[in-house]
């Protein structure tokens, strides 16, 4: 990296901003992507009534489902939060 | 006198760049949702009304760093300021008329420096600050954004690939008000605070407010809520068409991932101060949802075509700002200029507006593109 580069160029702001990106913009979507696959299973499960299955996946739709919602909230909070 | 009367053009001129803001950026927040039919077009640009004028009350954090470390805040004048501002007015509406997304900040910055280029010539301009927190950001912004959309609908088809179609497109669709609202309410928190900034220092330069006291009035924070929150509720729906239906054609998946990755992108940014274009972020998520799925998805001619209208952004509103910025100073330095000016600008709004309502909206308000 030239010395220019480096001065002009804020890389560690920059790098925060890629690895936090990666971070929450994949993990939402993996886990809202659980929430809705525990959700779906959990209604098919219930039908063929398999108790177990059933809550199993509720579960993992419920743990996708906050963690999609702490998520929203947690943006909300950095958006109040901006300096 | 003629201080109050530029003071009072660059308010109005100001929340006119809001308005066109809002309703050239309204494609950024509900593209997605349109195009998947998460949301009925109406209800969408709607919501994201709302959560614009919301965002704009939300943190006052005030953006009177418009311009701030890319020119010499010295050399900044209320006359510089309305040239700039209509160079911005005036490239938003330009490729609002060709449906291109643009970035509003850009054709701001440039605008900016063109007329302060031609104010007060080269040494006023921070070079390495424009390099470094105009340009380089521009050339980052969509690509961290193609890849963490492009990521994130791999994990998504993975994850759901077994399940019926329908329930998948049901949950994704829910979600997509969830990603959607985030992206309007950042974008009402950042942009219209670039507004609130720049009245805010149009009004310590005309000594209304005292230097050593700067604060943003509650009248300059309701008006440019208001003002970007309308321009959000006309939508640029050219804009929509291009961004919901010419780029790729999306699933909900998709439009979740690209909105969702386009929210984290620019909160990130946000948090840890490194600010990105919102418009630069959500095209290049929707980019980065649609190639992932398959790369002949993307109609690569359209996203050339906005890149291009990228790239021209900051010397085309540079150009305009200029040349507004020499036709105000024909006129000496006194309210003329800026009279005659605005006097121009409106005249052409109205034979723009005219033209385009005359060729019929490409999307309809309650219908899909």
């Amino acid at each position: 990296m030239s010395p220019v580069a480096g001065t002009i160029v804020d890389w560690g702001a920059l790098a925060n901003v890629v690895l936090a990106s990666l971070i929450t913009g994949v993990g939402v979507t993996v886990f809202f992507s659980f929430a809705i696959v525990g959700m779906t299973r959990f209604a098919e499960m219930r039908r063929d009534q398999r108790p177990l299955g059933a809550a199993a996946y509720a579960a993992l739709g419920l743990v996708g489902f906050a963690v999609t919602v702490a998520g929203v909230v947690a943006a909300i909070i950095v958006m109040t939060h901006k300096s | 006198m003629g201080d109050d009367v530029i003071l009072v053009i660059v308010v109005v001129t100001a929340l006119l760049f809001d308005f066109t803001n809002g309703f050239h950026d309204t494609a950024n927040v509900v593209a997605t949702s349109i195009s998947t039919r998460a949301m009925p077009p109406r209800v969408a640009v709607t919501m994201a009304a709302v959560l614009n004028f919301v965002g704009a009350f939300i943190s006052l954090a005030v953006a009177a760093t418009v311009g701030k470390g890319i020119v010499e805040s010295g050399s900044v004048t209320s006359t510089t300021v309305f040239a700039g501002l209509i160079g911005a007015i005036a490239w938003n509406l330009a490729t609002w008329y060709f449906g291109l997304p643009s970035s509003s900040s850009h054709a701001l910055i440039g605008g900016i420096v063109g007329s302060t280029l031609v104010a007060e010539g080269t040494s006023a301009v921070k070079f390495d600050g424009l390099l470094g927190k105009v340009i380089v950001p521009a050339l980052i912004a969509p690509l961290v954004a193609f890849v963490v959309a492009g990521l994130a609908i791999i994990a998504a088809y993975a994850i759901v690939g077994r399940l019926r179609p329908g329930s998948v497109t049901q949950g994704y669709r829910l979600g997509q008000w969830a990603s959607g609202g985030l992206l309007a309410l950042s974008h009402g928190t950042n942009d219209a605070q670039k507004t609130m900034g720049i009245i805010t220092l149009a009004l310590v330069a005309h000594g209304s407010i005292a230097a050593n006291n700067f604060h943003v009035p509650d009248w300059v924070v309701i008006s440019s809520a208001t003002s970007i929150a309308l321009g959000t509720y006309i939508g640029g729906w050219r804009i929509i068409k291009t961004m919901a239906t010419r780029i790729i054609k999306m699933d909900a998946a998709q439009g979740f991932s690209a909105s969702g990755a386009g929210a984290a992108v620019i909160l990130a940014s946000s948090h840890f101060g490194y600010p990105l274009s919102t418009t630069h972020v959500i095209n290049g998520g929707i980019l980065g949802a649609g190639a992932a799925k398959r790369l002949s998805a993307v109609r690569w001619g359209i996203a050339g075509n906005i890149a291009i209208a990228w790239v021209l952004t900051l010397p085309m509103a540079a150009l305009i700002g200029a040349i507004v910025y020499g036709i105000t100073r024909v006129f000496g330095t006194g309210a003329a200029g800026p009279i005659v000016v605005s006097g121009l600008l409106l005249a052409a709004l109205l034979v723009i507006f005219v033209r385009r309502f005359q060729q019929g909206s490409p999307v309809t308000a309650t219908g899909a593109p």
